[in-house]
Order: C-alpha cells, then structure tokens, then sequence
C-alpha cells in the first residue's frame, strides 16, 4: 500500500456521474443521487507473541438513489462494469419503492464547514513503525505477566468518496485513518479475563501511543486480579465513559424524527420535557476535524452542531431530508434521522475523587448482553463484563456472574453526577447513578 | 462449452497454483440480493445490489499473508501481495492438516423449487403487506416492520494444493417484527421465515405472523421478570441458544489452539456436564441455514461431537487449528461474506434428547422461570449472557403468568453442571438465526430438548 490511492478514480466518477444523471432523466427519473467511495488498507495483527497475519485489503463500492413519480428505487455495486446496469435496476425499482417527500434533492449551500480528514503523516505511516508498536505493546505486558496470551495489532486506510445530485451537489473528499490496540488474556482455573484496549484517529498525534494501551491493561489485570463477591439490591453505579454512552442509546435512538414520526419511539411527544438528569446535555458534534467529521449528510445537507439535551430538557429530533418533508419540519442534516458523534460537557470532580468518595458501589467497566433488552423502552438488563466492587473509597475486586437490571430513563432520570474528565479522544464523562438493581450469584 | 462458473473457477485454479509459498487459497464470490422494506402501512425502502469480491490467503512458514479485492482484474495483484506479507511475516513451520475427500473441480448448483428471481417486485410486496396486515390486526399495534430479502450467491474457491469448488449459495426470508404501545411502554415481538431455495415457503404463514402480534400486544401485560438466582427451564430454542453461546464458542479452536493455558482448562476428556449431556455441531444436516456443502477452505462438513456423556469429546477446526493441534479438520472454517477470511465458526449445534420427559422437566420446581424463544446472546469466552424473547413464571410445576425481559447470565463451566434434567423433545427452529464472531456474521441453527438448569442468575428487578 502506498501512501496515495493508486491514482485518483472521483475526476473519471464525476464524468461517469454526470452522464448517468442525464441518463436516468431520460429513462424517466425526475432526482438522482449519486454516490462513490474507494479505500486502500494495511493492517497487521500479532497473537501470542509474534507476528500472525498481515492483511491488505482495496476496494470500492457506489449507490444509486433513482426518484420516479415520487418514488424511490435504490442500488448499489462495487464494479464499474456494473454502473449502468445497476442504475437501470434503480430507476425500474422505483415505481414499487417509498414514496417520497421532497420533491428534488436540494441545491449546494453556502453553510458547509470544511474539515480536515486527510493527514500526510497517517498516509505515510511506515509498516515497521505499526509493527513496532505493536511489538513494544506485546513485549510490555508479556513482561509483565508471562501466562498472559497477548494479542494486539494496528492499521491504516486511505480513502475517497464522492457524492453528486441532480440538484448540483458535487462533494469530493479524502480521508485517512490508522488504529491501534492490543490485550491480554489472563486464564486462572475457570476464570478467563481479557483486558484490552484501542485507539484509532486520522490524524497520526499524541493518541498514537503503545504506552496508554499498555497501562491501561496492565491497569485493568491488577484490578481484576481478586474476585469479590457483589451485594444484592440497589447500590450505586460509576459508569465508565463507553457505558454511559450505551446507557444513552433510548435517547439516541428515540430522538430519531423518522421513529417519532411513526409512533415508535417513547420520545415521540416528550419535546421540551426533563427527560434526563439536569447535569446532562447532549451535544452532537460532526465538525471535528480528523475526528467525526462530516460537512453534509447523504443528501447534501449541511450539518451542524446541536444540542439535543439541554440540562436535562429534550430540545429536538433529528432529520433527513425525506422525514423533515414527511412531518413539516427543516431536516437537520442528520443520515438516517441519527446523531454522528455524541459529547456531554462534564462535571467538577475527576472519576477518581468520586471512587475514593463512594463507601460501597459498583464500577461498571463493560457489559455483556446490554443490548438484548427492550433498549426503546429504556429497559436493559446485563451481565458485568467487567465490574468491579468499589468499598470505603477504593476498587476491592472484579465482581462475577453479576447483573444490573433498570429503566434506563428511570436510572438517568435524577442525581446523575458526570466527572470532570474525559477519556480522549472521547468527549463523555464518567457517570455516578443510583437506583439500579444489583442481582448475583447466590452460592458465591 | 465452459460456464462463466467454471471460467471462474478455472482462473482462480490457475493463478493460485503458481505461488511459491508453502500454502495458498483464493475465494471469490459474486451476489445478487433484493431488500424490502415494508413499515405500518407503506414501503420503506426498496433496493437492489450486485457485488463481488475476494480474498487471498498465503501461508508460509506458519506466517499469513492475506489480501482482499473486488474484482478479479486485481487476481494477480493480490496473490502476489498475499504472497510477499506470508513471506515477510513466516518465521516458524507451516501445519496445514490435509483433508479427505477435499473437492476437485465439483460444481454445487442448487435445485430451485420456486426461485425468488423470477417472482416479481410487486409479488414480493404483496407478501409483505399481507403480514404487516395481520400484524397491525393485533391490539395495541403501533408500528410494524416486515423485511424481505432474497440473496443469490456463488463462491467460487480454489487452492494450491489443487482443491476447487464452485458452490451456489442462495436464500430467501421475511422478517417480521411489531411493537405495541401503550402509553410510554413499549414492547416488541418478532419472527422469520426462511428457505434455501423456495420462495413458496413463504407464503401462507399467517399463523406465524399472528403469533408475533399476539405476543407483542401480550407482552405489555407482562410482568419485568424478577430478579435474582432461580431455576430456569428452556424451551428448545433458547436452550439451543444456551449451548451455542455457552459452550459452542468456547469449542472453536481458534480460541484454544495458540493460548497454552486456555488448552490446559478446556480440554478433551474433562467432565464438563452431567452423564446425559450431548452436545454436537452437524453440518450434515439438509436444508439448514448453518449447513453448506464445503466450508470455506474447501473441507465438507462432518458430525463433531463438542460433548458425549458430560466430557468434552472434541473441538471446531480450521485447517490450521487442526494442523496445529494434531486433529482433522471438521468443515468449521466459514467466512462471513466476500472479502472476510473464514474462522472456524459453528453450523448447527445442537443439544441431543435425554431421558426426561418434557414434564418431567418442569415437574418439582415450586418457583423457577420458563424461557422461551430467542432473542439474542453474548459470550466472553467462559462468561456468557442470553436473553428469551418472552417467559413465564413456574409454580408448583405449573406455567403460569407471562413475564418479559429475561435476561440469564452465568459462568458456563458452573452452569453446565448445573443441568439436571434433558428433555427428549429436540427441535430444530428452521429459520435459525445469525452468529457474529470477529466482525463476520455467518447464518446458523440451533436445536434442543426442554432442559432445566439449577441456580441461574437472572437479571431484573
């Protein structure tokens, strides 16, 4: 893999793109949509110690969106020699497809933010550095304990996508990206415990760092390394940051205007109402450049940033193009009526001041199951995958064969205290919550 | 005169025989799929793709090198990469096991009783309308969703050791999903229909369809499940879900084969369950969504027992696995669509009757929980945590109200043990479902008898 695509195909896709928008109108289309992307990948991935696989991967795929008569007919390839034959098949599906809303995809708009996505140091980052660090990572925790099974492994890719309408949006962009992770596996008689973690950006910075992989893991064993067992019933609950964001999903999903316009969503009349705990505002950010970074949505639309929670308080729904049209409102820039990248700005105290505050409660680090619940409804019931006992102030011990079980909306309804720090490049907080209901094992 | 199949075929037969690596297989597949889908009272979104793609695998010296591509004009290309990153990665010995009965060259075409392809849009929306009809005729039904998808594939294969197939993969399903409100309860119920090769088998499954209503407006009645360590019987379905979750992963090789310690704790002949478990993975079984005719390393299926009279009898293989573990590949090897490389993964597991029948297995629990249907499930390898569609109460050995959100977690070396009776009622839901490992999602079955298991954790309040 080179650090360009092997020569650039948007210039020869906007030709091709082009004619087929004079195409399909003549074959009877009033709107088209147009899209294309394109991407180059290396990855390498080390287990048990040595060097396992490496994996480069190419490839390409485009989707035709065909407006006939006020209906939609879709298709989609990954072979030029296909196109034509493709957007015959979406113009010929459209008689039988969704009636649409909006009469013509819209014109260009002068709001669109320009974002940074393509970095000539993730581009150029050398083999041997990736397979470097995943070396330092593996010989750090091999060192540290030699019965672990470590795994870890890193990537990069290189991309470009176009998207063009009938209404003549004409959006060409590059991007790139690498990650970076690695783990361990701790087998102690029936006991077998993972501890991992990983990173990916655009930008080659600071966040490219074997060592936070390393402590983190190293971390997570020591804390893991005695088993406690969990008390039953209602007990506060410190969420780590990837939690709180599962715990948010009823929100996420209910904000969705497409659902709220169909009457499944339990959000659906809940506008301007304390849906959450004051403390809580949801932003959704997809302006950050080499991070979320999104200009305009499938349609051309530009994209902003919202505040969807105000302390607490529901302040809107989401919207494409088509359900915007369908309730009367603006769209709000958002694919598929969901959010892009969600923040909440943070409380006072770091998540350690308030583990070294709290007598007794549990840190939930990771959960299995949690979406096998009525998640719509905000009922969740899940597996502590990793928990761990906090008492008079410190972590005791990993917890096991332990369920949390609650109404989300319930749970984040009242005295929900956020941390004041992050886990970047992640911009939501720590959570402290009560009321949720503790079950365990009885016979351990 | 050729087939583009065998053209195929025999390209890739070509191109790959020529590496000079230890070992080195190519896979190309070419799919057609349909989608509907159809939401309360209108269509949602009708679309149609044609896609391809492949990946090459080279392995030397026990190191890999694999590269994925769209389209066979980068065949050359992506061997040669293969080949080069096997060669930079390869320090040690490459163990390979051989297979018997490997395929040479065979075509699988598959007979089509009623081939979705030349039923007609309109058709195809007519049935989903139907039984979104039938769904909304039930109370309290806000918003349903009917999905109807048919997939044409071919996989086309070929190795340097001189294995080639070419195997026709279609299907066809409709989902069917509603949710019944009422006020800010919402509750929802599912289902499918699935076949290989007929999409006249999905006609005229009304029943099913009214099924899901009844119990999407039911469960809003139903009480949270509560909370606590209980005795739990499962029903068919879910106890198969048990035993794919619990124990199936934790038989894959790929887990065990590289990570000494893991060996120590899951290996052949340890007792992991009462004398009356068995447990399989059959990939012989016809007409199922977890069956196909060669893995995707070219090994066809066998019969594996995973455990035989309570002892853990046997694993799930790769071709490497195997090689590396002294063992015969077992058809394992799958790969969840173009470009992926096959893990070793499940195909039908099933848990065999036992001595018990189906009210003897209820028989004695004073208060216990009966799960029933599939909703989902997770595993962390010896962790495991699986969800019922619905349940009910057990009391005094009777079934008595409906309850919902049933959630059971557990360790799987304590819950196995903790089986204490077999039904001998085994069924094999024919939709199946799917399974995700690694990024990849493969379909698959399950099947078992009723069971009971002592002292499960139960998630609630």
């Amino acid at each position: 893999m080179s650090d360009q695509l092997t020569g650039s195909l948007t210039d020869e896709m906007v030709d091709i793109f082009d004619r087929a928008i004079d195409k399909a109108r003549l074959m009877g289309a009033s709107s088209v949509k147009l899209s294309f992307s394109r991407h180059e990948g290396f990855s390498c991935h080390f287990t048990g110690g040595r060097l396992k696989s490496t994996n480069s991967n190419r490839g390409m795929s485009f989707g035709i969106d065909a407006i006939v008569n006020g209906r939609l007919g879709s298709a989609s390839g990954n072979h030029l020699r296909d196109f034509d034959a493709m957007l015959r098949r979406a113009v010929a599906l459209a008689p039988h497809g969704n009636a649409i809303y909006f009469d013509q995809y819209p014109e260009p708009s002068d709001d669109y933010v320009e974002l940074q996505t393509w970095s000539d140091r993730t581009a150029g980052l050398p083999r041997d550095q990736m397979l470097d660090a995943c070396r330092t990572i593996n010989d750090a925790l091999q060192g540290h304990d030699d019965d672990l099974f470590v795994e870890t492994g890193s990537s990069k890719s290189i991309s470009e996508s176009l998207l063009m309408t009938s209404g003549g949006v004409m959006h060409k962009s590059r991007s790139t990206g690498w990650g970076l992770h690695g783990g361990a596996v701790k087998t102690t008689g029936t006991d077998i415990f993972h501890a991992g973690a990983g990173r990916g950006w655009k930008d080659l910075n600071e966040l490219w760092d074997p060592d936070y992989i390393i402590n983190r893991t190293v971390r997570d064993l020591a804390m893991s390394e005695t088993i406690v067992h969990a008390p039953q019933g209602q007990l506060p609950l410190l969420l780590d940051p990837g939690v709180l964001s599962m715990f948010l999903s009823p929100v996420t999903m209910g904000i969705n205007g497409r659902r709220v316009a169909q009457g499944d969503s339990p959000l659906a009349d809940r506008m301007g109402d304390q849906i959450l705990a004051p403390s809580i505002t949801i932003i959704d950010n997809p302006h950050q450049d080499f991070g979320t970074a999104v200009p305009m949505d499938g349609n051309g639309i530009p994209t902003q940033i919202h505040r969807i929670v105000e302390d607490g308080v529901l302040k809107m729904y989401l919207y494409d193009l088509d359900t915007a049209a369908m309730v009367g409102a603006r769209p709000t820039g958002h694919n598929g009526c969901s959010p892009y990248d969600i923040q909440i700005p943070t409380g006072a105290r770091s998540h350690e001041e308030m583990i070294r505050s709290l007598d007794e409660a549990i840190y939930v680090r990771g959960m299995l199951g949690f979406g096998q619940g009525n998640l719509a409804n905000g009922d969740f019931s899940a597996n502590l995958s990793p928990g761990y006992l906090i008492k008079n102030g410190e972590i005791v011990g990993r917890v096991k064969n332990t369920m949390i079980a609650g109404n989300l909306f319930d749970v984040l309804k009242d005295g929900v205290e956020l941390s004041g720090d992050y886990d970047p490049p992640g911009h939501i907080p720590w959570a402290l919550v009560d009321g949720v209901h503790v079950s365990t094992s009885a016979d351990k | 005169m050729e087939t583009q199949v065998q053209s195929i075929k025999g390209l890739l037969s070509e191109a790959i025989k020529r590496v000079d690596v230890d070992y080195a297989d190519v896979r190309f597949e070419e799919g057609d799929a349909t989608d509907i889908d159809f939401r309360r009272d209108h269509v949602e979104r009708v679309s149609t793709s044609r896609m391809t793609g492949g990946v090459v695998r080279a392995c030397h010296k026990g190191g890999w090198g694999i590269t994925t591509f769209d389209s066979l004009d980068d065949l050359e290309t992506s061997i040669a990469e293969a080949c080069d990153g096997a060669k930079l990665v390869g320090r040690d010995t490459t163990e390979l096991a051989e297979v018997d009965g490997a395929p040479d060259g065979v075509d699988v075409v598959v007979e089509m009783v009623d081939d979705p392809r030349g039923i007609s849009v309109d058709e195809k929306i007519a049935l989903v309308r139907e039984y979104t009809d039938v769904l909304m005729g039930h109370e309290n039904i806000v918003s349903t969703d009917v999905f109807y998808i048919d997939r044409f594939k071919t996989v086309h294969y070929a190795s340097s050791r001189g294995v080639s197939y070419s195997e026709e993969r279609p299907g066809c399903a409709v989902s069917m999903s509603a949710t019944s409100r009422d006020g800010h309860i919402l509750q929802s119920a599912s289902d499918s229909l699935r076949s290989r090769n007929d999409f006249s088998s999905l006609l005229n499954r009304h029943e099913e369809a009214h099924r899901v209503g009844q119990r999407a407006s039911d469960l809003l009645k139903a009480r949270p499940c509560p909370a606590g360590t209980t005795t739990v019987v499962l029903d068919p379905e879910m106890a198969g879900v048990f035993m794919h979750e619990a124990f199936g992963h934790l038989s894959e090789a790929d887990h065990i084969y590289e990570d000494e310690k893991l060996k120590q704790l899951v290996h052949v002949g340890r007792e992991v369950g009462p004398k009356m478990l068995n447990a399989v993975d059959d990939g012989t079984l016809a007409n199922l969504p977890g069956t196909q005719v060669f893995d995707d390393e070219g090994t066809p299926p066998g019969k594996t027992y995973l455990i035989k009279d309570g002892v853990l009898v046997g694993y799930m293989h790769s071709l490497e696995t195997a090689g590396k573990m002294g063992c015969t590949p077992t058809g394992n090897a799958r790969a969840g669509g173009r470009g992926k490389v096959p893990l070793v993964r499940m195909t039908n597991t099933l848990i065999e009757n036992g001595p018990h029948t189906k009210d003897e297995v209820f028989a004695g629990i004073d208060k216990g929980i009966y799960a029933c249907g599939m909703f989902g499930g997770n595993t962390q390898l010896e962790m495991f945590s699986f969800s019922a569609a619905y349940g009910f109460l057990i009391e005094n050995g009777q079934v008595t109200d409906m309850i919902r959100d049933v959630v059971l977690a557990g360790n799987v070396f304590e819950t196995l043990y903790s089986i204490d009776a077999i039904g001998n009622d085994l069924t094999i839901p024919p939709r199946g479902g799917g399974c995700g490992k690694g990024g990849q999602g493969v379909p698959v079955s399950i099947g078992s008898p009723h069971i009971r298991i002592r002292n499960v954790v139960v998630g609630g309040r």
